[in-house]
C-alpha cells in the first residue's frame, strides 16, 4: 500500500502541514534516549577508525609470540615486556569500558522487554 | 563590556612550597633569588592580560607564554605557528611544532592555516617574539648583519653577510598582525642600534609616528606599538612619537647602564616606574611549572657570565 | 593518448619502493627539493640521510619549518640554493651552524620570506593558483632585497623559457586592493567585529602612497612554490598512497601537494581500507604520493607524535659537533649516516654522545617511545 502511494503523484493533500501534536512521550525521556544514542555513536565512529588495526593486532601478536623463542638478547625481552605492559594498560581500559557499557545494554534490553509486557497488560 | 586585566594570584597555578624548597635545595639555587632568564620570563608574563590571544614565536617566548598562562593570563589563548591553538602546556616545548606544544590544544592544523585563521583573521592580541637587533622604533632584525646578501648576489667582494641569523620564521607576520608587539631580548649596545640595517619584523611604529615612514603608511593596518622586555629594563613605544622609551627599570639596575646600552638618546616614558621585584610566587611557578629542567631558565647572558667572573 | 604510459602517481602498489630506489629515482643533482616536517617533528630524516649516502649535490632547497634537515645537508656540502624563512634549530641552537657558516662563506645563496609569506606560497602551490595575497612583510627589508633576482635567476631567457624553472619571475609584487580593505578584520560590522584584535588603522593605510605611488590599501602577492620533489614523513600511508598525518601537520599537506613528485617516508604501510574507513582524518590524497618508503623509526633523531620522542641528548651534543671545523663536520656527518638505514638505526642511536642510561641502537630507540595519550614522552630528561 505504502509503495503504491509513494509511486503516485504528490497531491496538494500530501503537502498540507498538520496541527501541533500532543507528544506521547515526555521531552525528558526523549533527551535521555538521544543522549545515549549519541554517546554510543561517538564510540562507534571512533571504533570504525580502529576496526581494521584492531583485527590486525592479534595476527601481529601471534607473530611476535613465535619470535619470542628466538630472542637472543635479554634486553630485547625487556623491551617486549615494556611494550606489552603498555598495550595491556590501554587494551584493558578499552575492554573495561566496552564490558561496562555492554552489561548495561543487556540490562536495558531486558528492561525494555519488561516494560513492553507491562504496557500490554 | 567587562574590563579585563591581569588575573589575581588566587587564580595562579598552585605549587607546594615544601616541594619547591626541596627542588631548590637539590639544585643548589636560592628559592627567593631570581636569575636574568627568570626575570625576563616573569617580566614578559606581566605584560600580558587575561582573555587575550598570545601568538608566541620560538625561543624565549615559549616560556614567556607558558608563564603567562600559569599566572597573569590563565584564560589567555596561546597560538603557535606550526598549527597549534590553545594548548595546555605541562612541559615547555623547544619548538613551536612539537607534541609538547600541541597537548590538549583546541585545534591542530598547519602553518599557513594558523597564520590565516588566527593572525590575519583577527585573533592576535600579543605577538611574543625574540630578536637579535632592535632599533629606536622597535624594528627587529633577526636576519643578518654586515650586508644581507650571500656571495653570488653581492658586489663588495665579501663571501656573505658578516653574521647570519635565523631569519624571520613567523616573527615578521606575528609583529605585523599583533595589536601589541612583545619582544624578549638581551640588551647590548650593538644589538640596540639607532637604525637597523635590515628590518625583519616591524613590532613598533617603524618610523616616527604620523610620518610617511610609520607602519600604517607602509600598509600595515594593525598594531599599536611595542613592549621590549630586555634584561635591564622594559621599553615601550611612545604613544606620541613611536620612539622606544624606558618605561620600567629592574631592581638594582642603574638608569645609566640602560642608556649606555642603546645607541640613541633614550627618553624616559611619562609613566616611568620601577619594576616590582619578582615575587616568590612568580619565581616558584617559573621554576616548578614552566621549566623544571631549566632548558631556558638555566641559560646565562654575557652580562651574567661577566658578573660571575 | 591511449598508448600513454601510466603516470607515477597512478602506479598503485608499485609506489612502494626501497629507500635507496626512491631517492635515486626522484632526487638528482640540482633538484629543487622541499623537505617537510617542522624542526624536530616529523622530519623525514631517513630520506635526508639517504640523500647524503648517495651524495646528491647542488640541491636547491625550498622549505618552511625549521632547518634540521637542511643543517645535515649543509654539513655534507650538498646545498647550493636555499629559498626559506628560518634557518634555526629553535630551542636547541638559535641558528643552525652549518647553514649559517655556508651562507657566510659563500657556499649557499639564500632568499628569505616570512613564514606566512612562504605558507601562502605553499597554499598557492597546492591550489594551482598564480599567486596568493599577503598583508604582512610591509615596511620591511623583504620588500627591497631579492637574492635570486640579483643573481639573475628570475625571468625568461631569450628563447622564452624560464631562466630557472623553479624560481618565479619575481620575488613578490604589490597591488592596490581592489576592495579597498573591505574584507580585513576587524570589519565594520554593526556594533563592531567579534575578533580579539582591537587595533584597526585602515584609515591611515588608505592615505598611504607606499609601493605604488597611489593612495590606498595595498596587498602583496607572492608566487607559488613549485618544488620538483617534496619529502615528508607520515605515520601511516595506504598501499596506494592515501596518507594520514597524526599530530601537527606543519607545512606538509600544502608542500606535498605543491610538488611535482612527493616521496612519503612512513612508520607503517597499511591497507587503504584502514585509512578510508575514516577518510576525513586523512591528510593527503593518493595521487599526490609518487613513492612510499616504509622506515619505522626513520624519523630519529626527531619526534614522530604518538610514536616516539626526539633524542634530546643527540641534539645537545650535535650543536657542539657542528661548530667544529667545516671539513671535520662534513666527515662526521658522512660517517654518521653509515651505509644503510638499518645499520644506522641499530648503531647510531645513543652512539657518540652521552646519555643518562648509556643505551644504544634499538634499545635507545625504544627508550624514546612516546605515550600515546600525550603524543610525546612525558618526563623525558632534557638536561641543558
Amino acid at each position: 500500500m505504502e509503495r503504491k502511494r509513494m509511486r503516485a503523484r504528490i497531491t496538494e493533500e500530501d503537502l498540507r502541514l498538520s496541527e501541533a501534536v500532543e507528544p506521547k512521550e515526555s521531552f525528558e525521556t526523549w533527551q535521555k534516549v538521544i543522549n545515549a544514542a549519541w554517546d554510543m555513536t561517538i564510540v562507534a565512529v571512533a571504533y570504525n577508525d580502529m576496526r581494521i588495526p584492531l583485527k590486525r593486532v592479534p595476527e601481529t601478536l601471534d607473530t611476535l609470540e613465535k619470535a619470542v623463542s628466538t630472542v637472543t638478547d635479554e634486553k630485547t625481552l625487556d623491551i617486549i615486556e615494556e611494550e606489552l605492559k603498555t598495550g595491556v594498560r590501554h587494551f584493558s581500559d578499552i575492554l573495561e569500558g566496552a564490558r561496562d557499557s555492554r552489561e548495561r545494554m543487556d540490562r536495558i534490553l531486558r528492561a525494555t522487554w519488561n516494560r513492553r509486557v507491562q504496557l500490554k497488560t | 563590556m567587562a574590563v579585563i586585566r591581569a588575573s589575581d594570584p588566587g587564580q595562579w597555578t598552585n605549587v607546594d612550597d615544601t616541594e619547591y624548597e626541596a627542588y631548590c635545595k637539590e639544585r643548589g639555587i636560592d628559592p627567593e633569588k631570581y636569575t636574568t632568564m627568570e626575570l625576563l620570563c616573569i617580566a614578559a608574563a606581566r605584560q600580558t592580560y587575561d582573555y587575550s590571544f598570545i601568538f608566541a614565536g620560538t625561543g624565549l617566548p615559549m616560556i614567556g607564554c607558558m608563564m603567562a598562562q600559569h599566572t597573569y593570563a590563565p584564560n589567555a589563548l596561546i597560538i603557535m605557528e606550526a598549527g597549534i591553538l590553545d594548548p595546555k602546556l605541562i612541559e615547555v616545548p623547544i619548538s613551536v611544532s612539537e607534541a609538547r606544544g600541541g597537548y590538549m590544544c583546541s585545534t591542530l592544523s598547519n602553518m599557513a592555516d594558523t597564520f590565516g585563521t588566527f593572525a590575519q583573521r583577527g585573533f592576535c592580541t600579543f605577538g611574543m617574539l625574540g630578536g637579535a637587533e632592535c632599533d629606536k622604533y622597535g624594528n627587529l632584525n633577526s636576519t643578518a648583519m654586515g650586508g644581507y646578501y650571500s656571495k653570488s648576489a653581492r658586489d663588495d667582494g665579501k663571501t656573505g653577510p658578516a653574521v647570519r641569523f635565523a631569519g624571520s620564521g613567523g616573527a615578521n607576520n606575528i609583529a605585523s598582525y599583533a595589536d601589541v608587539g612583545l619582544a624578549m631580548m638581551v640588551q647590548e649596545k650593538r644589538r640596540f642600534p639607532e637604525v637597523n640595517e635590515y628590518v625583519t619584523s616591524v613590532t613598533g611604529s617603524r618610523g616616527p609616528l604620523g610620518s610617511a615612514d610609520d607602519r600604517y603608511h607602509h600598509g600595515l593596518f594593525r598594531g599599536s606599538g611595542t613592549t621590549i622586555v630586555s634584561d635591564l629594563c622594559i621599553f615601550r613605544s611612545s604613544p606620541e612619537t613611536g620612539e622606544l622609551q624606558m618605561a620600567e627599570i629592574y631592581p638594582g639596575v642603574e638608569e645609566q647602564l640602560v642608556r649606555d646600552n642603546v645607541s640613541w638618546e633614550l627618553q624616559t616614558a611619562k609613566d616611568f616606574k620601577p619594576f616590582d621585584v619578582p615575587a616568590y610566587e612568580e619565581i616558584k611557578i617559573a621554576r616548578m611549572v614552566c621549566d623544571p629542567n631549566r632548558i631556558y631558565l638555566g641559560r646565562k647572558t654575557k652580562r651574567d657570565l661577566a658578573a660571575e667572573k | 593518448m591511449a598508448e600513454a604510459t601510466i603516470p607515477t602517481f597512478m602506479r598503485g602498489k608499485d609506489k612502494i619502493m626501497s629507500l635507496s630506489d626512491a631517492v635515486k629515482t626522484f632526487i638528482k643533482p640540482g633538484t629543487c627539493i622541499c623537505p617537510g616536517g617542522f624542526s624536530y617533528t616529523k622530519k623525514p630524516f631517513a630520506l635526508a640521510r639517504e640523500v647524503i649516502r648517495q651524495d646528491i649535490k647542488d640541491l636547491f632547497v625550498t622549505m618552511n619549518g625549521g632547518a634540521s634537515i637542511c643543517e645535515f645537508w649543509a654539513a655534507a656540502g650538498l646545498v647550493k640554493l636555499l629559498d626559506t624563512t628560518y634557518i634555526g634549530l629553535e630551542g636547541i641552537q638559535p641558528v643552525a651552524y652549518s647553514v649559517r657558516r655556508s651562507i657566510q662563506d659563500g657556499t649557499i645563496d639564500v632568499e628569505d620570506y616570512s613564514n606566512y609569506g612562504f605558507g601562502l606560497r605553499t597554499v598557492a602551490g597546492r591550489y594551482g593558483w598564480p599567486f596568493a595575497p599577503l598583508m604582512s612583510e610591509f615596511g620591511t627589508s623583504f620588500m627591497d632585497h631579492d637574492t635570486f633576482g640579483k643573481m639573475g635567476l628570475r625571468g625568461k631567457k631569450a628563447d622564452g623559457s624560464w631562466i630557472h624553472p623553479s624560481i618565479a619571475p619575481a620575488r613578490a609584487a604589490v597591488i592596490e586592493d581592489p576592495f579597498d580593505g573591505w574584507g580585513l578584520r576587524p570589519h565594520a560590522f554593526d556594533g563592531g567585529d567579534a575578533t580579539s584584535n582591537q587595533t584597526n588603522f585602515l584609515e591611515q593605510v588608505r592615505e598611504s602612497t607606499a609601493y605604488t605611488g597611489n593612495k590606498g590599501v595595498k596587498c602583496i602577492l607572492v608566487p607559488p612554490i613549485l618544488p620538483e620533489v617534496t619529502i615528508i614523513l607520515a605515520q601511516r600511508t595506504g598501499e596506494l598512497g592515501t596518507t594520514r598525518i597524526e599530530g601537527i601537520w606543519g607545512p606538509d599537506n600544502e608542500q606535498a601537494i605543491s610538488a611535482k613528485n612527493c616521496i612519503v617516508q612512513v612508520e607503517k604501510i597499511v591497507q587503504e581500507e584502514e585509512l578510508r574507513a575514516q577518510p576525513y582524518s586523512n591528510t593527503i590524497a593518493m595521487q599526490y604520493i609518487d613513492a612510499i618508503v616504509e622506515v619505522p623509526y626513520g624519523g630519529f633523531p626527531g619526534q614522530v607524535p604518538y610514536y616516539y620522542d626526539y633524542d634530546w641528548d643527540f641534539w645537545r651534543s650535535y650543536t657542539q659537533i657542528n661548530r667544529k671545523d667545516k671539513a671535520e663536520v662534513n666527515t662526521y656527518i658522512r660517517d654518521w649516516v653509515m651505509e644503510d638505514e638499518w645499520t644506522f638505526l641499530s648503531t647510531r642511536p645513543g652512539d657518540g654522545y652521552p646519555t643518562i642510561t648509556g643505551t644504544s641502537g634499538l634499545e635507545r630507540l625504544f627508550e624514546l617511545r612516546a605515550d600515546a595519550m600525550y603524543g610525546y614522552k612525558p618526563g623525558l630528561a632534557r638536561p641543558l
